[in-house]
């Protein structure tokens, strides 16, 4: 059903830590997973039992400091756990659902909350942004629905935000709907008929200025997107891709923030890529020198292959890389195409198979056959 | 000109009961073919790892050829069908990463084909030639 | 690596096979420089006794605890120099075999550049053997029984000789009768001798066998296991025989050590051939039709006795368009014996066989083919395009394909001699045992030479049609050779099974399902407490679809690990 949570004073945030209080209260959930503000100021995200404690709840903070998918997996993998409500946004709902295809999460006891995302800051940059006065998120919100990539001035969103192009909830068991919306008069939100009696809301009409909006934005991002893939190609055609990552250190910390990265150890990290010392001497004979740390294009290119259908484009990797490389922006752009071979769209439905360990007899029949 | 020089490396992963078998036939049956290739074998095209293809063109392989059954003749029910979409997947990487997926071929090529996998080496050893050297080959910033 | 490696290198002349292409003493020299090397010889046949008996010494006096062998293709020879190896001391898969002989010197004649590349294959060995771990040879306990899925000839003859052996044969037959398509014949080329005479002799043999249980209208629904111990579910009515099974959820569990597969084929339908008119004009009947006419001895088609009989030959066989590119090896005997038979019965009758070519092959098969002539069978190459209706005949338009021009040909009787063709149910049979199938959807035996009644699969093994098209002398062969083969590991109790399966590091296994996902025979699954993967090494093929899939490498394949692959790829680059 469509419904309002109910806003007063202005207060939108209250009126959303209200609603998740209500999901406790109500015993629909034992815990709402949400990001919260710890008392020095940092946001992270938090798995919540006390009602108390979700006044400290700030699930529409502008930082993102990793992708939440990662930590939904821990808490619901298997049994007995609790019954939890993650709040979600919607690049971190996507990433969620390519890790339960991987069966590193279960959406069995959960509730995913996906709520509007109008971006995000970097860590260090919402940190630059509070100390010069702080966020005013409406306005935030208000800049973004206009287009806008810096909605104050020198702070520019995430890279990977300012080209997202499916900041909008879409799936999930509850959308919270910011885009469009006269929020003083409540926040739409959509969810189950059941769940919406159960925690007495009554129906109410959609905003009707969503669609517009989202359209509009999406264009806008879409735009950005495009150019970005546009420079990146290019530079990855001029400079090739040990170009593009040679200052790479591999410090795998790319691979560490991915939510869809999911090996306990990777392999890169395993005594298959540990060489004895007198190989680095035959490789530098070989080549007349030899780059250190070694195979960090083919450390890239691997993960390319093991993860880039599944890359819903979040951006952690280009925050965490201490080089500055545009790892997202190559992940994304690679991953745009070859997820179009497969007609596979990450994070889009659970019940859509990982292209690689599925297969049809009747496709490419003409591949291999080349005489 | 350098390129008539020029003799390129190919790596072929080829799976043991058909491809690797055809190699065998082109030498029973004594039919030439370029020596540029050479061969390591697996048990099925379905297990060639991306990575072994990328470590090869990294190094400096000019070309890798894999070579498996016919859609329809795995040894193993499904493993060159499964292999078909993992190189399709890898080949588009390479491409879009910059890199030159033409240096990889997938071949199907069956035990009786003797003829087909010394044609096949021929053909890669030409257009390889034509190609010129992986870059990566001299690449130290590797 | 704990300790250094000792490995033997050993590189094979083959006569003047690989040395005169391959400068041998060069690739030995090479091979002493390569790291972990502590001998390196070369010696004319590696292969002979005293070939092998290098191997052995060495192994034993120098403490080699790897060897590799460059000569021919370990698809010839990586059995023997493996028992070599063992013999001195070496674990058989510490042992790598660089093939510069089909691979190397047949195939190229610069004497430099093959000298090279042998060098390089001999150091990719070398790599990959340094990486090698020593692997246990296993074996496994055998459920004495055979399931015969079929009850046509090839089933017939495989459960008997079975159940002669001394062990339970289980026969499953889908229809209500046993015989199969044979029972559908009257007599039999080249004796032309009625199949009454021995057939329902046969089914009473299978019948009256004690060790023999029979599963009419019955069907296997489901195959669990592997060579030694299958579980075979079979549902449908149970008809004679003592031996037991256990019912479970509707179903007959049958628990045996081998399978034959023994289904059959499909006759080809002509509807499929318009042209022919088949269904359209009663003068247009199948080979098989025409067999119960003639046993009959009723040739009249609405009351009138044919004059002019024409058999048309490779319906439905070596037809490209159909996908049935293959011969059906039987049509040609079977017209030639129909039409000699038209002949005994109608001797005025003029019998016109067109042909595209006559393969009457097999033993008394081209004598067979002068008697038809020689019975007055006129036989005529061409291709039938068209056959329609004129008053009470039909007349066929066909090239003539030696004179090379069309001419027209009025019949009574037209007798499409059908091909065979996959059964409906191939698929279903396949999914079942997960056997693969060649291309012309017969399923695929394991060597084309050498494992012609094997699979893919270890402990199933086919009989008769549904591995290609064959006649009843062939069947009968192959179900023997099916049911000996299905007793060997019933005879020895045990069976090896490969020792290159995959493994699974619980430590790095994230649990993901994917290999489960990807496996075709259910080796990997997850356990359910730990939530990593295990194989059961037993059902494992070694094929590796699951560790390419695998990216933390956490499951891999023994003796093709990621390691050995990657240093054979560096030393061949190299």
């Amino acid at each position: 059903m469509q419904a309002r949570i109910p806003v007063e004073g202005n207060d939108v945030l209250a009126a959303v830590r209200g609603f998740l209080r209500r999901l406790l209260e109500e015993k629909v959930v034992d815990g709402v997973l949400v990001l919260m503000e710890t008392p020095s100021g940092s946001v992270i995200p938090a798995l919540v039992a006390d009602t108390a404690l979700l006044d400290a709840a700030d699930p529409l903070a502008p930082v993102m400091g990793l992708n939440a998918a990662r930590v939904v997996g821990p808490v619901s993998i298997r049994e007995p756990r609790g019954r939890v409500a993650a709040v979600l946004r919607p690049c971190e709902y996507r990433a969620l659902i390519e890790l339960v295809k991987l069966q590193q999460a279960s959406l069995e006891d959960l509730v995913t909350v996906v709520v509007d995302c109008p971006g995000a800051y970097t860590v260090p940059d919402y940190g630059a942004v509070r100390a010069d006065g702080g966020v005013d998120r409406a306005a935030l919100l208000e800049a973004v629905q206009r287009g806008e990539l810096a909605p104050q001035d020198v702070y520019a969103l995430r890279d990977g935000c300012q080209m997202c192009e499916k900041p909008h909830a879409e799936g999930g068991d509850i959308q919270v709907e910011l885009f469009g919306a006269d929020l003083s008069a409540g926040i739409p939100i959509s969810l189950p008929d059941e769940l919406g009696k159960r925690l007495g809301l009554d129906a109410a009409e959609a905003d009707d200025r969503r669609a517009e909006v989202v359209e509009k934005l999406v264009a806008a991002r879409t735009k950005v997107r495009d150019e970005r893939f546009a420079e990146i190609r290019g530079r990855l055609e001029k400079e090739g891709v040990e170009g593009v990552f040679a200052a790479c250190v591999r410090c795998h910390n790319c691979m560490t923030t991915c939510p869809i990265c999911y090996c306990k150890t990777c392999l890169f990290k395993s005594p298959i890529f540990e060489h004895e010392p007198i190989q680095y001497m035959n490789w530098a004979q070989r080549k007349g020198a030899y780059r250190l740390p070694a195979d960090t294009v083919l450390f890239h290119l691997t993960r390319l292959n093991h993860m880039v259908l599944s890359c819903i484009g979040c951006g952690v990797c280009t925050d965490a890389c201490p080089a500055d490389l545009p790892v997202a922006r190559v992940f994304r752009a690679v991953g745009h195409e070859v997820q179009a071979v497969f007609e596979y769209v990450p994070g889009r439905d659970v019940e859509e198979p990982l292209p690689l360990i599925t297969f049809r007899e009747d496709e490419w029949s003409e591949v291999g056959e080349e005489r | 000109m350098e390129t008539t020089d020029f003799e390129p490396k190919i790596v072929a992963f080829l799976c043991n009961w058909c491809t690797y078998t055809g190699a065998d036939l082109a030498g029973t049956s004594r039919i030439q073919y370029p020596p540029n290739v050479r061969i390591i074998r697996l048990m099925c095209s379905g297990s060639v790892d991306p990575t072994y293809v990328l470590k090869a063109l990294l190094d400096g392989a000019d070309g890798v050829l894999i070579g498996g059954c016919h859609p329809g003749d795995c040894h193993y029910q499904s493993g060159n069908y499964k292999a078909r979409r993992r190189i399709i997947a890898l080949k588009e990487i390479l491409k879009q990463s910059g890199l030159e997926e033409d240096r990889v071929w997938l071949r199907w090529i069956s035990a009786s084909e003797g003829q087909r996998f010394a044609d096949t080496v021929t053909q890669m050893t030409e257009f390889l030639k034509e190609k010129g050297p992986n870059p990566m080959r001299r690449e130290w910033a590797v | 690596m704990t300790s250094r490696p000792r490995i033997g290198v050993y590189i094979c002349h083959c006569g003047t096979n690989i040395a005169a292409t391959v400068d041998v003493e060069a690739v030995t020299e090479f091979a002493q420089t390569l790291p972990g090397v502590v001998v390196a010889r070369q010696y004319t046949y590696m292969c002979s006794e005293p070939g092998q008996a290098l191997i052995k010494e060495d192994g034993r006096k120098l403490g080699l605890d790897r060897v590799v062998v460059a000569s021919c293709s370990p698809r010839m020879h990586e059995p023997t120099f493996r028992a070599a190896s063992q013999e001195g001391g070496v674990n058989p898969y510490r042992f790598e075999m660089a093939n510069i002989r089909e691979q190397c010197s047949w195939v190229h004649q610069d004497r430099g550049e093959a000298t090279e590349k042998a060098k390089a294959l001999v150091a990719a060995a070398v790599a990959k053997a340094i990486r090698l771990e020593p692997l246990e040879e296993r074996e496994v306990g055998v459920t004495p029984g055979v399931v015969v899925i079929g009850g046509g000839v090839a089933g017939l003859v495989a459960a008997l000789d079975v159940a002669n052996a001394g062990f339970p044969a289980y026969i499953v037959e889908k229809s209500d009768h046993l015989g199969g398509r044979v029972a559908e014949l009257n007599r039999t080329f080249p004796e032309l001798e009625p199949v009454s005479e021995w057939l329902p002799a046969l089914i009473e043999r299978v019948q009256a066998h004690p060790n023999i249980t029979l599963f009419l209208k019955a069907q296997v629904v489901g195959v669990e296991g592997y060579v030694g111990s299958f579980e075979v579910a079979v549902t449908g009515s149970r008809g004679t025989g003592e031996q037991g099974s256990r019912e479970q959820g509707g179903a007959h569990v049958l628990s045996v050590g081998a399978i034959i597969v023994a289904t059959g084929y499909n006759v080809f339908d002509p509807h499929a051939k318009p042209e022919f008119g088949y269904g359209r004009y009663p003068q247009v009947i199948t080979t098989l039709e025409m067999e119960r006419r003639l046993a009959e001895g009723d040739l009249a088609v609405d009351g009138r006795v044919p004059q002019e009989v024409v058999f048309i030959k490779c319906v439905g066989s070596r037809d490209v368009r159909l996908g049935h590119s293959y011969c059906s090896r039987v049509c040609c005997q079977v017209s030639g014996k129909q039409a000699q038979l038209v002949r005994q019965l109608l001797p005025e009758s003029r019998v016109t066989v067109f042909y595209i070519d006559v393969r009457a092959f097999g033993k008394r098969g081209e004598e067979f083919y002068d008697e038809a002539r020689r019975a007055g069978v006129r036989y005529r190459r061409g291709n039938v395009s068209e056959i329609y209706r004129r008053g009470d005949r039909v007349v066929l338009r066909v090239e003539d394909t030696l004179l090379r021009k069309t001419v027209e040909q009025e019949a009574d009787l037209v007798v499409l001699a059908v091909g065979m063709e996959p059964r409906e149910d191939v698929d279903d049979v396949a999914a079942l045992l997960k056997l693969p199938r060649s291309a012309d959807g017969f399923f695929l035996e394991a060597h084309p030479k050498l494992r012609p009644v094997d699979t893919a699969v270890d402990g199933v093994f086919l009989a008769g049609c549904c591995q290609g098209p064959k006649d009843i002398p062939d069947t009968v062969a192959q179900a023997k050779a099916a049911a000996a083969s299905a007793l060997i590991p019933l005879l020895r109790g045990t069976v090896p099974i490969i020792s290159e399966t995959a493994v699974v590091d619980s430590d790095l296994c994230a649990g993901c399902g994917m290999c489960v996902e990807v496996c075709p025979f259910d080796a990997p699954a997850l356990d359910p407490l730990w939530g990593v993967s295990r194989v059961n090494a037993v059902l494992c093929k070694g094929c590796g679809a699951c560790a390419v899939t695998c990216p933390s490498k956490a499951i891999r394949v023994q003796h093709f690990t990621p390691d050995q692959i990657l240093a054979q790829v560096d030393a061949l680059v190299e």
